[in-house]
């Protein structure tokens, strides 16, 4: 059975949560917050917002009866103060920042959420991107929009040489990420801590490959799926053009798109069309469960120390 | 009156024009003329709100203006949508008026007739700020390689193209014209196009280049004009184009 809120501040109090959206590219996250506040406030602006506030009017000679009118107050008109609701009166966060060219699932908090957002981005949640790279051009930017500045051929790339290199690159993260928790690789307490699940880093400066594969090769097209944390746009695009050169050729990076953060999928993404206050009310109510479920299960993990954090539902999503 | 003092407050200086006057004495005449012109009803409140300097105007020279109008043969019903879906309009003086309209009567090589039918279709574009028109002309012609004569139709069919931002204009121009491959004399008649997103032209596209179904030669049969890939919403376009599901849309989408 669906139920009808036509009153304003009920909404209003159900917009506190984490949303989960589909970012475009091409355009900012800055635009994206932007244009999603914008769309949710002229719409509760069209619900029933609060009347406007009596005023109270006591008129008439002191000595005698007096009059008492109560009526609207002018001052509190709409039209007058403005909009019961405007952007600015959300408070709104993203958990993890995405680069201009970077499409796909992006995790926004809103008003009491942004303390989630912000929590859940402390987790240094795993991130599943799908990197379009294309063989035999090398532009200024990296990205294929900027200006070609380097060709090559690209006809001695054969699939198995990439997959080769890709897990060697997997490998030597792997290798560092124990490297830099202070163990060795063939020690019992190395065993220990990978039992307990993903091993993550401390900072979020440093960005680890979890998992490199690639999933599509149509020379010159490619694409990579790369499972990491602490990575940010420029780090992908340099990525790419590291694989390339190191396959003797050039490439440039296609697209970007994030296909998952930490227990969002593009399933759960919202898209800009569906910015609107039921489906952001849905979504918030179905990240809130989510987020509970995987709060619960590092709890049930357990710290393995104070350095790294475990999630294990991410762990089981490797290759 | 629904006067939105909210957004008048914001104008600067606005504030001051509102709240110097004395409603009997200095805004009365105003609004009556306004009134006499064609502009009622709630359009009153929505011009005020848009326009409030309307008030320190002379109600002489306010009559002037409209009388040039007449003279230049616009027809009353003309005249009241200029003022309701322009209301800075009468803020111009005549000459500045008329020096406009003899700007778009020479440029775009218009008739009389045709220059009244474009100020009346879109009263903006007259006042609009004359460099950019320039502009904008500018790309049309020589940045995408329309003739004069199509300049002309494109202002007759679309004046508001000429309104666009000129490098988002050119953009949308060169994705429909190389990337999707239409000639210009298609373009012309389906002018409306490029008012389009270009993401939205972008999606679309690239949807039905998935689907195989991108003809665009009127020629061919399964023709899809631009007409129907920039119209409707997302479900309209699927089962009236591309005959597929909306989710499926939407999943492609995501793909992007």
């Amino acid at each position: 059975m669906e139920y009808v809120i036509s009153d304003a501040p009920t909404i209003w109090r159900l917009l506190n949560g984490v949303l989960c959206v589909y970012k475009p590219a091409g355009v900012t996250v800055n635009s994206v917050r932007r244009t999603l506040l914008y769309k949710l406030s002229t719409e509760l602006n069209e619900l029933e917002c609060r009347p406007p506030v009596k005023r109270v009017a006591i008129d008439g000679d002191t000595r005698q009866a007096l009059t008492v009118t109560v009526s609207d107050s002018l001052a509190d008109n709409p039209l007058v103060v403005g909009p019961r609701y405007r952007p600015d009166d959300f408070k709104c966060s993203w958990a993890t920042f995405l680069g201009v060219n970077t499409s796909g699932v992006f995790v926004i908090g809103l008003n009491s959420g942004t303390k989630d957002a912000y929590r859940l981005h402390r987790e240094h949640p795993l991130r599943t991107y799908k990197v379009k790279g294309r063989l035999g051009e090398c532009t200024d930017n990296l990205f294929h929009t900027g200006k070609v500045v380097d060709k090559s051929t690209w006809r001695h790339v054969r699939r198995g040489a990439m997959e080769k290199l890709l897990a060697n690159m997997q490998a030597s993260h792997q290798k560092t990420m124990y490297q830099l928790c202070g163990v060795d690789l063939q020690s019992e307490a190395a065993y220990e801590l990978a039992s307990k699940g993903l091993v993550r880093p401390v900072e979020s400066k440093l960005p680890l490959i979890y998992g490199i594969r690639c999933v599509e090769f149509e020379p010159p097209n490619f694409i990579i799926e790369v499972n990491c944390i602490n990575e940010y746009e420029s780090y992908l695009l340099a990525l790419v053009h590291d694989i390339a050169v190191k396959l003797h050729t050039v490439a440039t990076c296609v697209s970007v798109r994030c296909t998952r953060h930490s227990c969002f999928t593009l399933q759960h993404a919202l898209l800009m069309k569906h910015w609107t206050l039921q489906s952001a009310i849905a979504n918030i109510a179905q990240s809130k469960r989510m987020i509970r479920n995987v709060m619960k299960t590092n709890k049930n993990m357990g710290l393995n120390s104070h350095l790294h954090r475990l999630e294990g539902e991410a762990a089981n999503s490797l290759p | 009156m629904g006067v939105n003092l909210h957004a008048v407050e914001r104008m600067r200086g606005a504030a001051q024009v509102i709240l110097r006057r004395d409603f009997e004495r200095d805004m009365q005449n105003h609004i009556r003329f306004l009134n006499d012109c064609g502009v009622t009803g709630d359009s009153v409140g929505v011009y005020i709100s848009k326009n409030p300097f309307i008030f320190t105007q002379d109600l002489d020279n306010l009559e002037v203006r409209i009388n040039y109008l007449f003279s230049k043969q616009f027809t009353t019903d003309s005249i009241s949508r200029i003022l309701v879906k322009n209301p800075r309009w009468l803020m111009h003086s005549t000459e500045d008026i008329d020096r406009r309209l003899g700007y778009f009567q020479q440029n775009f090589l218009l008739k009389g007739d045709e220059v009244r039918f474009v100020a009346t279709r879109q009263p903006k574009l007259i006042t609009y700020n004359l460099d950019h028109i320039r502009d904008t002309r500018f790309a049309v012609i020589e940045e995408m390689g329309f003739t004069v004569d199509e300049s002309k139709q494109i202002i007759l069919r679309k004046p508001k193209v000429y309104t666009l931002n000129r490098r988002s204009l050119v953009e949308r121009f060169d994705y429909i014209h190389n990337t999707m491959g239409i000639g210009h004399g298609l373009i012309i008649e389906q002018v409306g196009s490029l008012l389009s997103r270009l993401s939205r032209l972008k999606q679309r596209h690239q949807f039905l280049a998935l689907l195989g179904r991108n003809i665009y030669d009127p020629a061919q049969p399964g023709y899809i004009s631009l007409v129907d890939i920039v119209a409707g919403d997302d479900s309209c376009f699927c089962s009236r184009v591309a005959k597929t599901p909306t989710a499926i849309f939407n999943k492609f989408l995501k793909t992007l």
